[in-house]
């Protein structure tokens, strides 16, 4: 059953429906809610209140777009509401973002992982999404709700700041 | 020489090696790198980390959310009841009001007890205290 098909179900008052939604995106807002709080308790409970929040406002979803975008904006204000919780981020060690397709030593994916963590909240969302998932800046600028001139220097810092990072890498 | 500054550059040379639009022309941005020393490192150390990070991917976890999900969205929520139920309260308490601006009124004690009785009413029917802390929200470990 595609989105479309699940979200009239959901507006027509057949709740369960909604069950085909929360298992095709939850791995991936828990996974996109991890790389914004860096703690799992924490990941867990936003997608789990934006699912909800998606379930109450379904009928204001325009059938015209496609859903996760729009679940991502309500996921995202719950990450950052999460902040006033002040839970502390996880450890790198305990907290993994990133998983490496290619051959790349331990010692690199800590760097990198660490590096991640090093960022801004911002920055390492925009990172995130751009490298973890593809997407192009229009996406981005969809996701998260900006300008694609802001998508542009907001990308071109996160990197600068990652590199400031990992420069030491960088420089063998 | 151009009178672009280094950032505009390196914002611009990166839409173009994503494979983006860039807001400037491509051959203005390339003389300042022809001639700017910084910006060819830079860009040489932004590859590097384009090249790093495209060989990564989102670690997604093994999670099932519906059971926790599930608890809070019964079949009948306020959002799906609408404005409507509000909407009668709200003239119920008005019309109390003006009755009570009347002179020479005996309501008697139904006109006080009529709002009450109504918003009573409509929580059961929605199954839903709005003043209640939800203590559910527990985590599926």
């Amino acid at each position: 059953m595609d989105d479309l098909t699940v979200i009239r179900k959901c507006q027509n008052g057949e709740g369960d429906a909604f069950r085909d939604l929360v298992e095709r995106y939850g791995r991936q807002a828990a996974g996109h809610a991890a790389a914004l709080l860096f703690n799992r308790e924490d990941a867990l409970d936003a997608v789990q209140e934006a699912f909800i929040d998606a379930f109450r406002a379904i009928n204001k979803f325009d059938k015209s777009r496609p859903f996760y975008p729009w679940f991502y904006v309500l996921l995202r204000n719950r990450c950052y509401r999460m902040r006033a919780k002040d839970r502390p981020t996880e450890s790198v060690e305990d907290m993994e973002i990133m998983a490496p397709k290619t051959g790349l030593s331990s010692e690199e994916s800590f760097g990198l992982e660490t590096a991640l963590l090093s960022l801004s909240r911002e920055h390492r969302e925009i990172i995130t999404l751009k490298y973890l998932d593809g997407l192009s800046y229009d996406e981005l600028a969809e996701y998260l709700q900006i300008p694609r001139g802001t998508v542009m220097s907001r990308l071109f810092h996160a990197r600068r700041q990652m590199q400031a990072t990992l420069k030491g890498s960088l420089d063998k | 020489m151009n009178e672009l500054d280094c950032e505009r550059v390196l914002m611009a040379k990166m839409a173009e090696l994503d494979g983006e639009k860039p807001e400037i022309f491509g051959e203005r941005v390339n003389l300042h790198i022809e001639q700017c020393g910084d910006c060819r490192r830079e860009i040489e150390q932004m590859q590097y980390l384009d090249h790093v990070l495209q060989g990564q991917e989102r670690r997604l976890p093994n999670v099932d959310l519906w059971p926790a999900v599930e608890k809070h969205i019964g079949p009948r929520t306020a959002s799906q009841i609408g404005w409507g139920p509000f909407a009668l309260i709200a003239v119920l308490l008005v019309a109390y009001k003006l009755f009570e601006m009347l002179p020479e009124r005996d309501p008697g004690m139904a006109f006080k007890i009529v709002p009450l009785v109504v918003l009573t009413a409509l929580f059961i029917m929605i199954s839903e205290n709005p003043f209640k802390i939800d203590p559910e929200l527990i985590l599926e470990k």
